[in-house]
């Protein structure tokens, strides 16, 4: 069955299980009522055979009518032992009969006594005791029964539609906060609850889960002003360059100069969705199919070489400690990756002059060791250095080339590795950062 | 107009002053926000294209501190920020216009021209002084209904005597107004402009004191 509200699928249930309890209880009730009553009815006629045997009788009713047996069976006891049934003889032979016995009769339906007479010698019966006494009892507990019964689930029914209403005002609570809260809006938190109770921790669990919701929209928002930024300036200077240069005819170093510059802005885009396509490319799901065996050492030396001219241009010492020979199954792009951007900021944030070490070991793990004594990161931005678009320097100085997406790359790649980065450094001292797959 | 161009982009530097002088504007740039904001408070702009994101200080810093030192220069904020909250910021903080990267260098200039017209002459199209009428929006100038011919220098020169109407203006001012700084430029040539213009629109108008400088009187 369908119900749209949880209340009348609450109340539902909660109707169909009290009516089947109180169903169950009645005819419970009532049968073990009903045997009670006959079990008592009869030892009370038993009694009162008893009694009535005991004493014998002296003054008996002479009135009785013989009709009252019509609708009976009938049988007469000796010595509680069956005498005679009313198969065994016509009615109206009764007082005969009974006359025969001369003590007292029982009247017996099939299961239970139905009534005791006591025989007057030569003379009429009286009656003791009357079925009827019981079958009177009996029905009126089932009116009784029928009257109170269908009022007691109505009131628990209402009871429990009240008890339903009073559990669904917290959630209808919760339900009025949430909707509050939307993509645009995160300020809202939900209000707390007065008990410290289940309610109270299905609170605390939204709340936290709006207060990790926030967290991602802000940094999925930060992520794309960034990159809106990286877009939106070489597309500046593409448009305006386009824009002046085609405002007249100009001499051909003009259009060279102005060709050039935008030959670079368009360079600069490129590199910014490259980096970011790597950035979301792979994923630990499909690494490591792109795994093959590389000779690592070999891949780090091809990098060094490749800066080569960029470190002689800033005469920066290049101190190579140890290099291992390795082999190991990596992605060798990634792992390009992460070597060239390390050098590369370590020669970018160091002055003319400097020392740049490296070393390369297999210890159980694969080392990377790289040191600069460049400009360093201070330790309130240490956390945040390999988040996107991240770049120490508020500025986003434009002397010093890149995006920030570097050590972003560099620190998903060794992830998607199962690895591990270590970054230390010193404002103004120099960085330490060690790469161990 | 005289222009500073607080922008640490060198490309966009580049095409910006290009097209700014080519329109006869003079401009000077700086790459960060200390800079730009000493430049602004020692030298009198009548624009100034300020870029949210600098070195040293961010525009909105530099925007701040230059409402508060009571410098009311024309300024549109250039940003690549593109949020509503963003441009709110930027006009509560006292920027005049506001310009979303990458935007269009026309768009940039006429609202520029727009904003200047507007501290001329109360946002009217039209100057006019006795018999002169000056259409901003044309670029025309009249005397008794009949057009003059002005010069890009001597209509700039014009707009700027009138902005500075009832004060004295020097040769100085003038110069560093009208001529880009690093153009070199002979005094005579300053001379002459102003001797031009003082014979189309006449001697009444403008007044000469010797060796002191021009003055518009209204």
């Amino acid at each position: 069955m369908k119900f749209k509200s949880l209340k009348t699928r609450v109340l539902f249930w909660f109707g169909s299980i009290t009516f089947l309890i109180l169903l169950i209880f009645s005819y419970t009730f009532y049968f073990l009522y009903e045997q009670n009553t006959y079990y008592n009815y009869e030892a009370k006629l038993k009694k009162e055979v008893g009694f009535v045997k005991k004493n014998f009788l002296n003054s008996l009713d002479e009135n009785i009518n013989k009709t009252e047996f019509l609708s009976s069976r009938i049988a007469i006891y000796k010595d509680e032992k069956i005498f005679k049934k009313s198969s065994d003889f016509k009615l109206d032979d009764i007082i005969s009969t009974l006359k025969e016995v001369k003590t007292f009769s029982l009247i017996h339906n099939d299961e239970t006594l139905q009534a005791i007479y006591v025989l007057q010698v030569d003379k009429h019966f009286k009656r003791v005791a009357y079925e009827n006494d019981v079958d009177d009892k009996i029905e009126d507990i089932i009116e009784v029964m029928l009257v109170v019964e269908p009022l007691l689930f109505l009131t628990l029914l209402f009871l429990g539609s009240k008890l339903i209403d009073k559990i669904l005002i917290p959630i209808n609570h919760i339900s009025k906060s949430a909707k509050k809260i939307s993509i645009n809006n995160f300020k809202n938190t939900m209000p707390k609850h007065k008990h410290n109770d289940e309610i109270a921790k299905l609170i605390e669990s939204f709340n936290a889960m709006i207060l990790r919701l926030h967290k991602g929209v802000d940094n999925l928002d930060r992520f794309n002003n960034d990159v809106s930024h990286e877009l939106r300036t070489p597309l500046t200077v593409i448009k305006g360059e386009i824009e002046i240069t085609q405002r007249k005819i100009r001499d051909s170093s003009y259009y060279i100069n102005s060709i050039n510059t935008i030959e670079y802005e368009v360079k600069q885009i490129e590199s910014i969705i490259e980096d970011l396509l790597l950035l979301t490319k792979y994923s630990k799901d499909n690494i490591q199919k792109t795994f093959e065996k590389t000779s690592i050492d070999s891949l780090l030396l091809d990098t060094i070489y490749k800066y080569d001219t960029k470190i002689k241009s800033k005469n920066i010492t290049l101190k190579i400690d140890k290099i291992d020979t390795i082999n190991k199954k990596v992605n060798p792009l990634l792992l390009k990756t992460i070597f060239s951007n390390l050098i590369d900021n370590a020669i970018k944030y160091s002055s003319n002059d400097k020392t740049i070490s490296i070393k390369l070991y297999r210890k159980d793990k694969i080392h990377f060791f790289i040191e600069d004594e460049g400009i360093g990161i201070s330790k309130e931005k240490l956390p945040f250095i390999t988040d996107r678009f991240y770049r120490a320097d508020i500025s986003r100085n434009k002397t010093i080339e890149g995006f920030g997406l570097g050590l972003s790359i560099v620190k998903n790649s060794v992830e998607l590795h199962d690895g591990e980065l270590k970054i230390e450094s010193i404002l103004n001292k120099g960085t330490k950062i060690e790469v161990i797959l | 107009m005289k222009i500073l161009l607080i922008e640490d982009d060198f490309n966009i530097i580049s095409f910006l002053k290009r097209g700014l002088i080519e329109d006869g504007h003079s401009v000077q740039t700086s790459q960060d926000g200390e800079e730009g904001e000493y430049l602004a408070c020692t030298n009198v702009y009548d624009l100034i294209i300020l870029d949210w994101m600098l070195p040293k200080k961010d525009g909105i810093e530099v925007l701040k501190s230059l409402r508060k030192k009571d410098i009311f220069t024309l300024i549109i904020m250039l940003t690549a920020k593109s949020e509503i909250d963003d441009k709110v910021l930027g006009l509560d903080n006292g920027a005049d216009d506001y310009l979303a990267k990458p935007f269009s260098y026309k768009e940039l200039i006429a609202r520029a021209q727009a904003l200047y017209r507007r501290s001329l002459s109360q946002g009217k199209n039209e100057i006019i002084i006795d018999d002169l009428v000056i259409d901003l929006n044309q670029k025309s100038v009249k005397i008794n209904e009949k057009n003059i011919s002005l010069t890009l220098k001597e209509s700039q020169l014009l707009l700027f005597l009138i902005k500075h109407k009832n004060t004295m203006v020097s040769k100085g001012m003038i110069e560093e107004q009208l001529w880009n700084n690093e153009e070199f430029i002979n005094s005579n040539v300053i001379q002459v402009t102003i001797y031009n213009l003082r014979k189309k629109i006449g001697k009444e108008l403008i007044k000469s004191f010797r060796g002191l400088g021009y003055k518009i009187e209204i």
